[in-house]
């Protein structure tokens, strides 16, 4: 369902049926769409969320950015499936 | 622009523009902030959401806790890893097992895959590289490098024994018994270590060529000589033999004396001489041994040879 622009109510206009639908109806199941019968955003998807970079977000390590750890043990075997490749390359050291 | 808090409309109540403002387009606006015109939440910033940790976000890394990855993680592009640096930088998970993968003095350590044994690799001094931070660690061509503690770049070789496998992510490292690796390029698996494949039994020959000689001497000349002091050997012998004459009627006497005599002699200087005939005591005994040791099996080269730590 698309988003309708909301409209600005004139004095003397006669709201009609078509106008509710449009304005209130439908805005407001297009306004749904994000969110559950609870009001809530259901999960940080593709089905949700246009943009999923967390290149704003805090506290989390960062696919594009360093990260510095700085607690905690960092399993790379927490599964037998985990694999973890090391920088390739000429002199891969951290500056 | 704010939220009204949407009113109750009521059966033939006059409806104003005024209402139709606030309760329906400025809320509707109010709820269009966040979403894009597909009706999505158009991005994660300060201008979608109001705080934007993601402390209840699942899923994600965390800087400040442990995170247990169970896929495939990788560090490319101009990424780096660094290593914990320390003693004992393990994980500890009772039992007396443990895991982990760190740097601590000059060694790499890590635990083997039957959470017990601590290893250490002493990589071989490459550098030292200006600002590298110690614990970082990468696989450059063959080998694996890493920063140690005092900031020297050293690198462990690895046999090559490993096998290949077309899907190997160069860089891949694991543990085994050893660190295993995939080799920069290609799709190779190097092992951290490996006994190559040898026989101490190889047959081998001792020889030897003993050179003739000649066992020659030269005394050196010399005198032995002596002298004889002359001397004289003397005695007197004197002696009375006394005797009665028998009777034949007359009486006689027989008288002698015996006359001390002198027994001499001298005896001659003289001198004993020789001469010894000079001659070297010299031999030269030459003698080549030559023999042909088995080879010694190939063992990994030393600094990458990994030592269990006690």
């Amino acid at each position: 369902m698309a988003w309708t622009a909301p409209k600005t109510w004139a004095l003397g206009a006669l709201v009609s049926a078509s106008d509710l639908n449009e304005q209130i109806r439908d805005n407001h199941v297009h306004l749904k769409l994000l969110v559950n019968d609870s009001g809530k955003i259901p999960a940080l998807s593709s089905t949700y969320v246009a943009d999923l970079s967390g290149a704003n977000l805090t506290g989390v390590a960062k696919l594009a950015s360093a990260n510095a750890f700085t607690a905690g043990v960092h399993n790379f075997n927490g599964g037998t499936g985990a694999r973890l490749v090391l920088p390739v390359g000429s002199d891969r050291w951290a500056t | 622009m704010s939220w009204t808090t949407p009113r109750t409309w009521t059966h033939g109540e006059t409806v104003t523009p005024a209402m139709m403002n606030a309760h329906i387009r400025d809320n509707q606006l109010i709820l269009k902030t966040t979403r894009s015109t597909a009706g999505r939440l158009s991005e994660l910033s300060s201008t979608t959401l109001a705080d934007l940790s993601a402390a209840n976000v699942t899923g994600l890394a965390r800087v400040a806790s442990g995170n247990t990855f169970t896929g495939t993680s990788t560090f490319g592009g101009t990424s780096s890893v660094v290593l914990p640096v320390g003693a004992d930088k393990y994980e500890d998970l009772g039992g007396g097992l443990r895991r982990g993968f760190w740097v601590e003095g000059d060694y790499l350590h890590h635990i083997a895959s039957n959470q017990t044994t601590e290893w250490r690799y002493l990589g071989t001094y490459v550098s030292t590289p200006a600002g590298a931070v110690a614990g970082s660690v990468w696989v450059e061509g063959d080998d694996v490098h890493y920063i140690d503690a005092s900031g020297l770049e050293r690198r462990c070789s690895p046999t090559s024994s490993g096998h290949s496998d077309a899907a190997a992510i160069g860089g891949s490292t694991w543990v085994e018994t050893y660190v295993h690796w995939i080799r920069e390029s290609g799709s190779l698996e190097k092992p951290g270590h490996a006994d190559v494949s040898h026989s101490d039994g190889t047959v081998h020959y001792d020889t030897h060529d003993d050179v003739a000689h000649g066992d020659g001497h030269s005394d050196v000349g010399h005198a032995d000589s002596h002298a004889d002091v002359a001397h004289e050997d003397t005695h007197a012998d004197s002696h009375t033999d006394v005797h009665e004459d028998h009777s034949d009627g007359m009486d006689y006497s027989d008288g002698h004396a015996d006359i001390p005599g002198e027994d001499s002699h001298a005896d001659e200087a003289h001198s004993d001489t020789h001469s010894d005939i000079d001659h070297e005591d010299s031999h030269s005994d030459a003698h080549t041994d030559t023999y042909s040791d088995h080879s010694d099996h190939g063992d990994v080269l030393a600094q990458s040879q990994p030592t269990v730590v006690t």
